[in-house]
């Protein structure tokens, strides 16, 4: 699996970067794994968003499955689309690329 | 105020998709749900027609009388780490301080922001009508943000790498500040609309800070969220309107993306069109100005950056709708070729916007 996520929004930083399998850990890859089959992620997209909230977070989520012939999926929604489990999801995905960039970094 | 979709009376009209955008900015729940509505049904029935009532009508909030005091409302949740809000309440106004240290900032933080918006511009809260101050802390795990949901404010933790704290007063300013523009007739929140609404929560932010640290202009930072970000990071801030472009430089977040002049101007489509990265430009035109008059920043200036966000009444407004306003509102308050008046003109010249 390979997840490339890009958040932007929020109070103005942007974060984004590319995790490889080995940054991913296996609860992880579970929970992305059956977001995307359960149509969790899909679902933000589509849901509408809150036009009063300011700085919501916008997450660009692109996920590639280990499965034969896969392609990477991308979604995009912000804070105010998201369920409370994506939310969550998000927050972890979130702690694992700041852990694999600052690995990278040093 | 009726709702209608498709035709009526053989006549067929189309609310265009900006209308739709104030009615969801702009109106009360009703209103906000009838756009909703539109939207599903301009997607749903390609090529009929809907027509629809307008957007509440504009209505600058009403102001305190000299003699009255007004009082804040505050009420502190906890988030226990999930996304829900508002989550278990902490404290209430005028209870005392809890074992909670950002609960007793966003409490402290709340109560600062409402005195400076009743005690100098008269207003009773964010409504103008003493709404209630909802702030939940501890939201989300590690959240590096806080954001203003259209009722409440929500503060995340920080992850304490990226960021070390999220309830710093000029942010707890800002987020507070986005509440005033939405009871003001809103900004809607993309492109040039969306920057100044994001300007006006960072100029309100850091007078929020001067106010509370009793600063004169000269003597302020300027910064917005000063000291959140975290020991890794090399930056000083989410923000500078002295400098922008300069509040941070690191490896990981990149370079301050913020332009100080028009001719810097960023046109992007990330960011809701660039709503964090353009309003440098209008932040450096206050911090100009402020810089010109002297003093305490939110007095004067302050004064004449408020004064536009209850008169402007354009929810699209451009840069050059509210630098206008500006001149405008300083010849009304401090009369025709007055210096504050010049100084005003002279701020968005030097930021690469006549008026």
């Amino acid at each position: 699996m390979e997840i490339r996520l890009d958040i932007t929004g929020g109070m103005g930083i942007r974060l984004s970067g590319t995790l490889p399998q080995e940054a991913i850990s296996e609860s992880l890859s579970r929970a992305v794994e059956q977001a995307v089959d359960d149509g969790s992620l899909a679902r933000c997209e589509s849901a509408p968003a809150n036009p009063q909230m300011a700085d919501a977070q916008h997450y660009e989520i692109s996920v590639r499955l280990d499965r034969p012939g896969a392609r990477a999926e991308t979604f995009s929604f912000d804070d105010s689309q998201a369920s409370g489990p994506v939310l969550d999801l998000i927050d972890q995905l979130t702690a694992a690329l700041r852990t694999w960039l600052l690995k990278s970094r040093s | 105020m009726s709702s209608c979709c498709g035709p009526v009376h053989g006549m067929q009209c189309i609310v265009p998709p900006h209308m739709v955008e104030s009615m969801k900015t702009r109106g009360d729940e009703t209103v906000r749900k009838m756009a909703e509505e539109m939207e599903v049904a301009a997607e749903t029935y390609r090529g009929d027609r809907v027509i629809a009532s307008p957007a509440r009508a504009f209505m600058a909030a009403p102001t305190l009388s000299d003699a009255a005091e007004a009082a804040p409302k505050r009420e502190v949740y906890d988030g226990g780490r999930g996304a829900r809000l508002p989550g278990t309440l902490l404290r209430s106004e005028g209870e005392d301080p809890v074992d909670d240290e950002a609960a007793n900032a966003a409490y402290e933080g709340a109560g600062i922001v409402f005195e400076l918006y009743s005690r100098q511009y008269r207003r009773d809260s964010l409504d103008g009508q003493g709404m209630s101050l909802v702030s939940t802390v501890h939201h989300r795990r590690g959240y590096n943000n806080a954001y203003w949901n259209g009722h409440q404010m929500a503060y995340g933790d920080g992850d304490g790498v990226l960021f070390a704290k999220m309830t710093e007063l000029s942010v707890i300013g800002h987020e507070l500040s986005h509440g005033v523009v939405q009871h003001s007739g809103g900004l809607i929140y993309r492109d040039q609309s969306g920057a100044l609404n994001e300007s006006f929560a960072d100029v309100f932010g850091s007078l929020t800070l001067q106010y509370h640290k009793k600063e004169k202009a000269a003597e302020a930072s300027w910064l917005v969220g000063e000291g959140i970000l975290g020991p890794e990071i090399a930056g000083d801030a989410l923000r500078s309107m002295k400098a922008p472009g300069e509040a941070y430089n690191d490896a990981m977040l990149g370079v301050d993306p913020q332009p100080y002049h028009m001719d810097l101007y960023v046109s992007t489509t990330s960011d809701n069109g660039g709503v964090h990265i353009n309003s440098g430009i209008p932040n450096h035109a206050f911090y100009l100005l402020a810089q010109y008059l002297g003093g305490f920043a939110w007095e004067r200036a302050g004064q004449i950056w408020y004064d536009t966000m209850q008169a402007i009444d354009n929810p699209h407004a451009t840069f050059v709708d509210w630098a206008d306003t500006t001149v405008r509102m300083a010849t009304k308050r401090y009369r025709s070729g007055s210096r504050v008046a010049k100084m005003t003109r002279r701020a968005w010249k030097l930021v690469g916007i006549s008026v």
